[in-house]
């Protein structure tokens, strides 16, 4: 039964850690990225779920605009711009990053570097 | 089934963004999907409104707008030069739909799928599959193939006697040998890898698995009576870079996973080891016999995956696995396993290794569309010496498997034809006691299976093989497949044909060995013979955009021309081995509901009707120790993105007869049945950025099998009896483990 409490314990937490965040101020920031279609919403979206102090985050496919609500207390505009980049989107004036770009599926790339390799099939 | 399972993981990928107009144009992008998984988009493939004239071409980059049909047709055709055309609906408030489209290779393999559930029902294949995916496996985070069947109805999983920890599974009410459980479509546990093949396989390992009912393909051979079971592996070219799992469970289970994957050379050579080191250290014994409730054990597993393509030439899976397995049990409460010898205790102790190789190679010929050659060879080399109480089973299997599978059309796609031959042999030394079972078993076989697919709306696939057993002679199995689109949601589908087998009956009993049951061997064994017929029916009810309602219902009927009557009906004192004498036959009826309620939340109920009857001591009576009714119910609610899940499984088991003339059930409280019971089992998983936590309780009712070994206090006496198993061994358990990743 001790490690049971234990296991318990560490769970707490974890779920405290959510809840005493909300401490801090909200803080709303609009971002242009550099989304191409539906699959970059849905990696901006969800790399942004995850990151420390974001409370919400919605991506405009119209406008290329993503608008943050997160606390101020617990990340910075820098960090969350460094998120965007860091998953392979421009983030305003912050680059993707080069390696995370490179990974992204072709349609989320920039239509500029889209490839149509079809070697090995018959047209 | 055979080289299209190898061919890239495809299917469609409809992304709905709702809109506010429900007449927008719709717009999309078709691609295709390479090797590791990225989309290419596909330029210039045409899209038009089924039976219509109202089309349009995607650009250079796959992309498309198309109005909505005039005709109010929702059903969107796309073809392209060298893919298998795709037909899609869209719902009135669907704007967009990305398309995945497939190279021409084969029909009948797209799978639709919205938000991954746990687990999905295949609308498409031609046999219904269930498929259990990665989020379904992520449910029950312990901790091998034997336990990622809790949250299905269709799959039984229970111990095979209370010492050895040995797992296994039923379907349609029958023993786990009846079905056939391949590994990437490899068979895995023929011969002595019955008793223990599913803890083989680490759940970490698997990518999905996919469940049918009732004979399969002739492709994969003639076993298979009952279903079929196929466990995918993580694939070296789409795992992550580095993956770890540490398991630990409060009665002291310890368990680690370790993956790590390279592409060495991008869309062609790639390669992933996965590593599994698990121990249970803990010495319970909740009812208080005397005997452990679980095995003490060790196990180390390693696998490394191999994956070479030449783009539309040829592809290559190779590989191996290597496996030791350790396991110490009886009464052990408070000695050492030495000591407890010494001390003229019994006590269980198994030794296993195991070592496989691997190749699946396929070629496709550009020539003519839809042909291919795959080839497929294996190598298993599996050992054990084991001591149970005071007698000795040693055993070793050294085997080969060889399928070639040839697949072509005959005029167009519609008309496929596969044919092949294979080859199985299998060399095993086995020994119980003072009787030795050594034996060669050679199988070549040959086959041949047509499908037609004239639509979406119709698939059929007839096939035959015809095998020639060294020691049983030649066998001819026909095998008939049937799905048909009654409604636009409606799938009717069918299934007849025949399945044989040759036992391997220590290996697949190994309740037998812990008893102090004499063993009978009537008279020489055959090979076991059924016929096998199933239909079911698949309706799925759209309740919203995202959210479907899918009910099944399935029926089907195994009967035994000849099956290994393993008789525990004639006396506590013996066990009776031989052929059948008399009727055995299963009848297994099946409902489930599967249901979106909201967005993130699914409800799965499902009931299941067993009604097995088999010959012993010379009358036609319910097999023993097999409940009759069973019922299922499993929720699961996940947050946006995952960062929470919870998931909660409940199964009722009823009744199962007792085997007849054990007194020591009835003195233990027991009549003419087991009681039914009820386990629930639950687990909450949190996810990060880069790692997950889990904390789960398996049996948390702490509903336990009073009395599983019989006489206890007289282990060497006739009397005692390990293996007469209807409920669970293990009481409530509680676990945390976590999962990191870095992609």
């Amino acid at each position: 039964m001790k490690t049971l409490k234990i296991f318990i314990t560490l769970f707490a937490i974890m779920a405290f850690a959510d809840v005493n965040a909300q401490k801090a101020t909200k803080e709303e920031l609009s971002i242009k990225v550099s989304s191409q279609c539906s699959m970059c919403k849905e990696t901006i979206e969800k790399a942004l779920a995850f990151e420390k102090g974001i409370v919400e985050a919605e991506l405009d496919l119209e406008t290329d605009i993503v608008k943050v609500v997160y606390k101020s207390g617990k990340t910075t505009p820098e960090k969350i711009r460094k998120a965007i980049s860091d998953v392979g989107y421009d983030a305003d004036d912050v680059p993707a990053n080069k390696e995370a770009y490179n990974n992204l599926p072709d349609c989320c790339k920039k239509p500029e570097d889209q490839q149509h390799d079809h070697s090995g099939h018959k047209h | 089934m055979n080289y299209k399972n190898f061919l890239l993981l495809c299917g469609i990928f409809i992304h709905s963004i709702t809109g506010l107009y429900a007449q927008k144009p719709v717009s999309g992008k078709v691609s295709e999907k390479s090797p590791e998984g990225r989309l290419i988009p596909l330029p210039f493939a045409n899209i038009h409104w089924l039976g219509t004239q109202e089309g349009t071409v995607a650009n250079e980059s796959g992309r498309f707008e198309l109005k909505r049909s005039s005709s109010g047709e929702n059903r969107l055709v796309v073809s392209y030069v060298g893919y298998i055309n795709d037909t899609i609906s869209v719902r009135q408030n669907q704007n967009s739909v990305d398309i995945v489209l497939q190279p021409g290779s084969e029909l009948g393999q797209v799978e639709v799928k919205e938000r991954m559930a746990g687990s999905f029902i295949s609308t498409l294949k031609p046999i219904k599959t269930e498929v259990i995916t990665t989020a379904g496996l992520q449910k029950l985070a312990c901790c091998n193939l034997s336990e990622s069947f809790e949250n299905n109805a269709t799959v039984d999983v229970g111990y095979s006697d209370a010492v050895t920890g040995a797992r296994q599974i039923q379907m349609l009410g029958l023993a786990g040998i009846y079905s056939q459980l391949m590994v990437e479509n490899i068979p895995f546990t023929r011969g002595l890898g019955s008793a223990f093949g599913l803890t083989y396989i680490p759940g970490t390992w698997m990518e999905s698995i996919q469940i049918s009912k009732g004979t399969s393909s002739v492709v994969n051979g003639y076993e298979s009576t009952t279903g079929q079971i196929n466990a995918e592996l993580r694939k070296p070219w789409n795992s992550e870079k580095f993956f770890l799992n540490l398991y630990a469970s409060h009665e002291g289970r310890l368990e680690a996973n370790a993956h790590a994957s390279k592409v060495l050379k991008d869309d062609v050579l790639s390669t992933l080891v996965l590593a599994h080191a698990s121990t249970h250290l803990g010495r319970i014994d909740m009812n208080k016999d005397g005997f452990l409730d679980q095995p003490l054990s060790r196990q180390f597993n390693i696998s490394n995956r191999w994956s070479y393509e030449k783009h539309g030439v040829t592809e290559s899976k190779f590989g191996f696995n290597f496996l030791i397995d350790e396991r110490e049990s009886g009464q052990l409460t408070k000695l050492s396993s030495s000591d407890a010898i010494n001390n003229g205790n019994y006590v269980v102790n198994i030794k296993t290794r195991r070592a496989q190789l691997y190749d699946k190679t396929g070629f496709v010929f550009n020539s003519i569309p839809n042909t291919s050659l795959g080839l497929i060879f294996s190598g298993l080399y599996h050992e054990q010496e084991s001591v149970f109480g005071r007698n000795e089973y040693n055993a070793r299997q050294l085997g080969f498997y060889g399928n070639a599978i040839f697949q072509s059309q005959i005029g167009n796609e519609n008309h496929i034809y596969n044919a092949g031959v294979s080859f199985m042999y299998d060399d095993y030394r086995e020994s119980f006691a003072d009787t030795t079972f050594d034996r060669i078993e050679s199988v070549p076989g040959v086959f041949a299976q047509y499908t037609y697919s004239p639509g979406e709306k119709l698939n059929i696939i007839a096939g035959i093989r015809m095998d020639h057993h060294n020691k049983f002679g030649t066998f001819v199995t026909p095998r008939f497949h049937f799905k048909v689109n009654l409604f636009e949601n409606t799938v009717l589908r069918g299934s007849a044909g025949k399945g044989y087998r040759s036992a391997s009956v220590l290996a697949e009993n190994s309740g037998m060995l812990v008893s102090a049951r004499q063993l009978v061997f009537v008279e020489d064994f055959k090979m076991e013979e059924a016929w096998n017929l199933g239909v079911n029916l698949t309706q799925t009810i759209a309740l919203s955009e995202k959210r479907n309602l899918v009910l099944s219902a399935d029926y089907y009927r195994t009967d035994f021309q000849n099956q290994l009557i393993i008789d525990l009906d004639q006396g506590y004192d013996r066990i009776l081995i031989y052929n059948l004498n008399g009727k055995s036959y299963s009848n297994s009826f099946q409902i489930n509901a599967d249901m979106g309620v909201f967005e993130g939340f699914d409800i799965t109920a499902a009931y299941r009707l067993n009604d097995v009857r088999v010959t012993t001591a010379g009358e036609l009576r319910e097999r023993p120790l097999v409940s009759r009714h069973k019922g299922l119910f499993t929720m699961s609610y996940a947050t946006r993105f995952e960062k929470w899940k919870f998931d909660f499984t409940s199964q009722y088991n009823g009744r199962a007869r007792l085997p007849l003339g054990v007194p020591h059930l009835e003195h233990a409280g027991y009549g003419e049945y087991s009681p039914g019971y009820f386990t629930i089992h639950s687990q909450i998983t949190r996810k990060f950025k880069k790692w997950d936590a889990y904390l789960g309780v398996e049996n948390l009712t702490n509903f336990m099998q009073h009395h599983p070994v019989l006489q206890p206090e007289s282990p060497f006496e006739t009397g005692f009896d390990a293996g007469m198993i209807w409920g669970p061994l293990m009481g409530r358990l509680f676990y945390a483990g976590i999962r990191y990743s870095i992609k």
